[in-house]
């Protein structure tokens, strides 16, 4: 079965400056797969190429099949589904409001949102533990609260494919939690593909069948969470010393901070 | 209760009272129509000529209905062909100003835009104080030169703006809003400098700058209505595009929205609308800033309410304000840009200190 | 003799005494208006009130004039006193015969320009960009007069600048002169009660002249009923419904160079009806006649007379 997202040898430029490298990466329907890296090393910019915010020099994307640049706007949008990192909402406009915005690509200029719409708005919302927002002006939410509503637009945009840039970033552990169940069940009961890219590398550990790291625009292993996420590929990548625990009820094995502040040390 | 719950409640008190009321969104339709017949029987009945109330009455009667109920012959003159059609042109460009000023300020996502922004006022101006002071006889017939030099003039500043700003393909707001101020600057220089060249057209040229809707006639109404009617349908049908472009434009586009183009078509009827206002009616300042955010204070920032809304308001507005500009100094007449900004600002400073929320 | 030493001592002390007394009491005379003196060489010294409240004192007629005012210059050439000018604002020129002189901007007095050229008297008629206070502090006498806003009015300044220039004689003539031809058209017009409604326009957009301003006063002169009554401006900008309202007689247009015809004016919306363009009593009018209140007037008030009394005027 054909992955839902083939990325092939994307090489993208700002200006003179090569953001990405020839980057290969497959998300399939039903995996959870996280992108992690340093700071800088091209994690967003991949994610806004497969939407074609940014343009690519070489390469190929290719979604559920079809080739990227073949789609129109409204088609892509009804494939791909985008939760950006700390997305601007427009004062004034309710929870519910910009939810419902979600499921402009399924109407047709003169449509407006039917009470199905609406419907599906509710729903995503009550999915991310949102609902009581639901009235509530986004100007007034937290920042956990605002990247809850925003996760619930994707969701209610109802593509097959989910790209998510750090969408635990302002959430507490709990939501955190909460979050990355929701996107495990999303991709096992619904069949999405889901690709995230992620801070934390003990969630990556704990919840997403691949890991993908990448440094400078490439990447640099790709595979399960045991294999990635290596104190050497790390260090190599991150710069920083770390320590990979296993214990038997993980499914993966954590990477923790090495911390010089040690007990009795 | 713990302290927790209390400051809980409170907040969403404090929430709830700073939403507009559902009651005013409800009635908004209806209280903004009744002020638009309110404005428009007040402006037909009031005036600096002294006719009485049943007179004009029955000068509308005849000729709606073909009714002959003896009105006299001056009044019939003055209400049938320089009240009504003075009223209803006010009327047209204050709603077409305040949509259109809400449509800019929906694109640029900027509070501070109004219809002037792309250099429809400093085009129209120029081209009128090159008519005015230039060889060129201000009618030719029953033609008003300076309105088409206006409209030309609207369209070739913005038609100038949007070349500069255009950069590959896309033509980012910030860009657009610097050329705009540009291309403005420039204009206003020149018609500041030719203005003051030749003293004895000063006059003239000041008092079309001014704006005001003394020589309006039934010429004037069919000019303006072929623009402001489809753009005016055009703007509203993109109501629900422009609350999505209240996301950055990432967003938007991630969500299927034709950026661009929807950018494009809603700038264009605009100012197409807004130059016919312009050249009709002079440069009239305030109605195009200041109506929609009266607006979004009162109901919120949804584009499929705030134009519809924003176009009857600055109707009544505008000919609410010509009433003033006709009456104030009988049998003189003042700007009614003066007006506008005597009536708007105090009532606009009154609403921001009740709703403390920005829109922006 | 001894007492005829005495007395001739004493006249000579007594007349060196009246000589001393006359030369200095002489300057400074606290007059309210320039009355003319019995000759016209001993109008000066010459104390001008100025509409500023300022006084201006001339010892000798001034002979390196720069005027500021079209009417100003206008009178000057028509007293002859055209080579005291040394230059003009741009508006007014002496006519050929004399030569023209160099040109400056009234409504934006450039002071340095003004001051090359060492004049011993400016002319203004309005304190733009605090002209006047500028010149004065160079020591640069400045006469600062409003512009007369009647025709009365006019006659005295005329009479004014003749003493000023040391040209009285052509002043009292040309007043004469004048106001023989004003009389000439107010005694054809004794047995009139009240006039025709007149409407008098100075550009496109309606703009008229109140009955208290210059042009104003034209149409008193000739008894006519200014429609502009009630206006608080001079110049004010009329309502359009106003104007068909008070349905004048007669429109003089004085602004045919914006392209103003009677054509125009009879296809103004609601137009039609007025009583002026039913019997296509439209006139047009010279706008520099009635422009400054100079040398003109008389032409001025004899076609206005002709627009508003065909009958009595040919």
């Amino acid at each position: 079965m054909e992955p839902m997202l083939q990325v092939h040898g994307l090489h993208v430029s700002y200006g003179a400056r090569p953001a990405l490298r020839g980057v290969d990466l497959s998300v399939a329907s039903g995996e959870v797969v996280g992108l992690v890296g340093p700071n800088g090393c091209g994690k967003t910019t991949l994610l806004r190429s497969v939407t074609r915010l940014v343009p690519w020099r070489a390469g190929a994307v290719t979604i559920g099949g079809v080739p990227a640049e073949r789609l129109a706007r409204r088609e892509l949008a009804c494939r791909v589904a985008v939760v950006p990192q700390s997305p601007h909402l427009p004062p004034g406009y309710t929870a519910l409001d910009i939810v419902v915005m979600g499921r402009t690509p399924r109407l047709s200029f003169l449509q407006q949102e039917g009470a199905d719409d609406y419907r599906v708005a509710r729903e995503s919302l009550a999915r991310v533990d949102a609902l009581p927002l639901v009235g509530r002006p986004v100007d007034e939410l937290s920042g956990g609260e605002c990247q809850r509503v925003v996760l619930a637009r994707a969701l209610a945009q109802g593509a097959p494919l989910l790209l998510l840039d750090e969408p635990t970033a302002n959430l507490d552990i709990g939501h955190q939690i909460a979050v990355f169940q929701l996107l495990r069940e999303l991709a096992e009961r619904e069949r999405l593909a889901v690709l995230v890219t992620i801070h934390e590398l003990v969630l990556a550990s704990l919840y997403c069948d691949r890991v993908a790291l990448m440094a400078q625009g490439a990447i640099v292993a790709d595979g399960r969470p045991a294999d990635v996420l290596t104190a050497e590929h790390v260090a190599s990548a991150y710069g920083a010393r770390v320590v990979v625990l296993d214990a038997p009820h993980l499914p993966a094995p954590v990477v923790i901070p090495y911390g010089d502040r040690g007990r009795g040390a | 209760m713990s302290a927790g719950n209390v400051a809980e409640a409170r907040a969403t008190r404090v929430a709830e009272r700073r939403r507009p009321a559902m009651s005013l969104c409800a009635a908004a339709y209806p209280i903004a129509v009744a002020l638009l017949l309110a404005s428009l029987l007040l402006g037909v009945v009031i005036g600096p000529a002294d006719i009485a109330p049943a007179d004009v009455v029955r000068v509308l009667l005849h000729h709606l209905f073909g009714v002959d109920l003896g009105a006299p012959p001056l009044a019939d003159t003055i209400v049938w062909q320089i009240r009504l059609p003075r009223v209803l042109i006010a009327g047209l460009v204050g709603c077409t100003l305040a949509y259109s000023g809400a449509a800019y300020q929906g694109v640029f996502r900027n509070p501070l835009a109004d219809p002037y922004l792309l250099g429809v006022a400093a085009g129209a101006g120029l081209a009128a104080t090159v008519v005015i002071v230039g060889p060129v006889p201000a009618t030719w017939g029953h033609v008003s030169v300076i309105t088409l030099a206006a409209f030309s003039g609207a369209l070739a500043a913005v038609f100038l703006t949007y070349a500069i700003a255009r950069a590959g393909g896309a033509t980012p707001v910030t860009t657009l809003i610097l050329a705009g101020v540009a291309v403005s600057s420039l204009a206003t220089a020149a018609t500041s400098y030719l203005m003051l060249a030749k003293q004895q057209d000063t006059l003239a040229v000041l008092s079309w700058l001014l704006g005001g809707f003394n020589d309006s006639g039934w010429h004037e109404m069919w000019f303006i209505l072929p623009y402001t009617v489809p753009a005016g349908a055009v703007i509203f049908l993109h109501g629900r595009l422009l609350n999505v472009m209240q996301l950055d434009e990432g967003q938007a586009q991630q969500l299927g929205v034709d950026v661009e183009r929807a950018k494009l078509v809603v700038l264009v009827a605009a100012s197409l609308a807004s130059a016919a206002a312009v050249s009709v009616a002079g440069i009239i300042g305030f109605v195009g800033l200041i109506v929609p955010h009266v607006v979004r204070l009162a109901v919120g920032p949804d584009y499929r309410r705030l134009l519809p809304l924003s176009a009857l308001i600055g109707a009544s507005f505008l000919i609410l304000a010509d009433l003033g500009a006709r009456t104030a100094i009988s049998p003189g007449e003042l700007p009614v840009g003066v007006i506008t900004a005597f009536m708007g600002a105090p009532f606009f400073l009154y609403l921001m200190r009740r709703q403390r929320r920005a829109y922006f | 003799m001894r007492i005829g030493r005495l007395y001739w001592i004493t006249m000579m002390l007594v007349a060196a005494f009246a000589v001393v007394a006359t030369a200095c009491g002489g300057g400074g005379s606290k007059s309210a208006s320039p009355t003319a003196t019995s000759a016209p060489q001993s109008a000066f010294p010459l104390t001008i009130d100025g509409s500023d409240g300022q006084k201006l004192t001339l010892s000798q007629a001034p002979h390196r004039i720069v005027s500021l005012s079209a009417h100003f210059t206008d009178i000057l050439c028509a007293l002859g006193a055209g080579d005291q000018l040394v230059a003009v604002e741009k508006y007014a020129n002496c006519p050929a015969g004399g030569h023209a002189k160099p040109e400056l901007d009234a409504y934006q007095p450039n002071l340095e320009a003004i001051a090359s050229y060492q004049p011993d008297l400016v002319y203004v008629f309005s304190d733009t960009g605090n002209l006047v206070e500028a010149l004065r502090r160079t020591n640069t006498n400045v006469l600062y007069l409003n512009l007369p806003t009647s025709l009365s009015g006019v006659l005295d300044q005329i009479d004014l600048f003749g003493k000023l220039t040391g040209h009285a004689a052509e002043a009292a003539s040309l007043e004469k002169s004048l106001k023989g031809r004003i009389d000439a058209v107010t005694q054809k017009l004794t047995d009139v009660t009240t006039g025709p409604k007149v409407y008098h326009e100075l550009d496109s957009t309606y703009y008229s002249a109140s009955p208290d301003s210059f042009v104003g006063d034209f149409y008193k002169t000739l008894k006519a009923d200014n429609i502009t009554a009630g206006a608080t401006d001079e110049y004010p900008q009329l309502s359009a419904e106003v104007i068909v309202q008070r349905n004048p007689d007669v429109i003089v247009m004085a602004d045919e160079g914006q392209g103003v015809t009677a054509d125009s004016v009879a296809a103004r919306p609601g137009w039609g009806a007025i009583n002026a363009v039913k019997n296509h009593r439209i006139c047009s009018l010279d706008p520099s006649l009635v422009s400054q209140p100079g040398t003109k007037i008389a032409d001025a008030l004899e076609a206005l007379a002709k627009c508003l009394y065909p009958d009595r005027f040919k």
